[in-house]
């Protein structure tokens, strides 16, 4: 088992957000988490990230309890976050964004910039250029290039079709596929884009009011249906 | 030769009071833009630094070497502060200075019960050489190549080295750059550090050309702080460029013409000017502009 969650419970301020959840990925698996907006899609994934403190239950990565462990620690475990809205460091130029990866993994290995410009190619022609002056598409591939400049083992997306445009978001889940298929890259999305998760999740878990509420297939959320049922969308 | 010694009197000043300065917001404005804190302790790690020159100097110390202990004395005593005090203060600016205020007045006033009111003065060194009428310090001239070389150090520090980007993307997000393994705790541990060493480095290398006291700081202090508030916090380096190039030629013109204490309140005006237009500084406001450019 890659990442393991116990009946963890979170939130802000004392106030639960997460209530109990438990799941549990599988090395190599792709699972994605959706949800309408607001139900703590985010508060999860910042949880698991080490971003926000766990008030109940527990967290195992890679066989370590890493509940205590900060941000910090976790990345250097493996973690590769890619935040919602990106978070890339709009004052650093894209290769100095692409080296703030390094660490992921421990940062032993020699940095991975080739790989990268070879799959978005893109940032290779920008890489001199301010990050702040790329468009959204191009920032969601220096944020996610930036993770895979290190040696993540898993990778925490956050909604990375979020204003972008469709051509782009196939790159994205290409990217995915592909590092999943040849790396056994393991991935937790975060994802509201029912084409993105068809596309990549090997499961699907539905989240409600901060707690889990039905495990799905790909197939099973590709009916409208469903979809509309569990996302209202 | 009336015009060639106006024009190399009015360059030397500018050169010397760029070169003052600098010297004197360059650690503070490194701690300002990069944690948001403005460290009322400054001109006393500048006394530390100052302190530890003449001591060294006196233990028959070369006096290079005596100034470069200045600024690692400075440097340590700033990591030790930054670990018992400034710590607790991140990002919240009234209460940094209240609580780095008060550890100002701890020290000099420190120094002040153990070392007494002055302490033995360094000479200056290099001599110095006649343009026209009037007769110029070599080691002035210095300062201000070494004030300019700090700065282009400072720019490849943060622009090519691996604690140097990670400092500036600490700065700019420290929430992700923890989520990216960075210890953003130890890079402002040694960002404080590195503030202050250069304050002490400073505070030794202006030792050499006044008296030495427990308040030797406070004469830096003001126009620090005015150099740091008009440079802004958005980017250290052309932050600091731009403010001391713009208040030194104010000073120097007004002083030149009239006297030291107009030259002052001329400084003073041009950065109440400058603060009212660009309330965070010069390299925010320049940041800002091009952000909008762009949205364009
Ligand atoms: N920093 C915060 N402080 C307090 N409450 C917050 C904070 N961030 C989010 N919340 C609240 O927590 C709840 C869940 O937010 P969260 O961002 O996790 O949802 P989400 O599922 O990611 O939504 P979206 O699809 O819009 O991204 C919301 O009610 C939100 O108002
Ligand atoms: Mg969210």
């Amino acid at each position: 088992m890659e990442l393991g969650l116990e009946g963890v419970t979170s939130g802000y301020g004392g106030i639960p957000i997460v209530r109990e959840v438990s799941l549990e990925v599988e090395n190599g698996e792709i699972v994605a988490i959706v949800g309408r907006n607001g139900v703590g899609k985010t508060t999860l994934i910042e949880t698991v990230a080490g971003l926000l403190p766990v008030m109940e239950g527990g967290i195992t990565f890679r066989g370590q309890d890493v509940t205590r462990a900060d941000a910090r620690d976790r990345a250097r475990l493996g973690m590769g976050y890619v935040p919602q809205g990106r978070g890339i460091f709009s004052r650093l130029s894209v290769e100095e964004n692409l080296r703030m990866g390094e660490l992921v993994g421990g940062g032993r290995a020699e940095a991975a910039f080739e790989r990268v410009y070879e799959w978005f190619p893109r940032l290779r022609e920008r890489r001199r250029q301010r990050a702040g002056t790329l468009s959204g598409g191009e920032q969601q591939m220096l944020a996610i290039g930036r993770i895979l400049v290190g040696q993540p083992s898993i990778l925490l997306l956050d909604e990375p079709s979020e204003g972008i445009q469709p051509t782009i978001v196939e790159q994205i889940a290409d990217v995915i596929a592909t590092l999943n298929r040849d790396n056994a890259l393991t991935v937790l999305l975060v994802e509201q884009n029912i084409d993105l998760v068809c596309a990549t999740a090997h499961r699907c878990i539905v989240v409600d009011k901060g707690a889990t509420a039905a495990t799905l297939t790909p197939d099973e959320l590709a009916d409208p249906e469903v979809a509309r049922r569990y996302l209202a969308i | 030769m009336e015009t060639i010694s106006f024009i190399v009197g009015l360059l030397y000043q500018y050169a010397d009071t760029i070169a003052l300065l600098a010297l004197s917001a360059i650690g503070l404005i490194i701690i300002f833009g990069m944690m948001g804190v403005i460290n009322m302790a400054h001109g006393e790690m500048m006394m530390i630094g100052a302190y530890i020159t003449s001591f060294a100097h006196y233990a028959g110390i070369p006096t290079a070497l005596a100034v470069i202990l200045g600024g690692i004395g400075a440097g340590l005593a700033g990591m030790i502060i930054e670990r018992l005090v400034i710590r607790r203060f991140y990002g919240q600016l009234l209460s940094s200075l209240v609580a780095t205020w008060g550890l100002s007045l701890i020290l000099s006033q420190g120094a002040l019960l153990v070392f007494g009111q002055l302490i033995q003065s360094v000479p200056t060194p290099f001599g110095s050489f006649t343009v026209g009428e009037l007769s110029y310090s070599y080691y002035r001239m210095f300062i201000f190549l070494v004030a300019m070389a700090m700065i282009a150090g400072l720019w490849a520090l943060f622009r090519f080295t691996r604690f140097g980007v990670r400092a500036r993307a600490t700065m700019e997000n420290p929430r992700m750059a923890r989520a990216l393994g960075v210890d953003t705790s130890r890079v402002y541990a040694l960002t404080f550090g590195l503030g202050t060493m250069l304050g002490g480095f400073a505070g030794g290398l202006l030792a050499l050309t006044s008296t030495i006291g427990p308040f030797y700081g406070m004469t830096y202090t003001p126009q620090a702080f005015i150099t740091v508030v008009v440079g802004g916090g958005a980017e250290i380096v052309t932050g600091l460029l731009a403010s001391v190039l713009s208040l030194g030629a104010i000073k120097t013109i007004f002083m030149n013409q009239t006297n030291i204490l107009l030259g002052h309140v001329a400084m003073l005006v041009l950065a109440f000017v400058i603060i009212r237009l660009m309330p965070s500084g010069i390299s925010d406001w320049v940041e800002r502009r091009q952000v909008r450019v762009r949205e364009r």
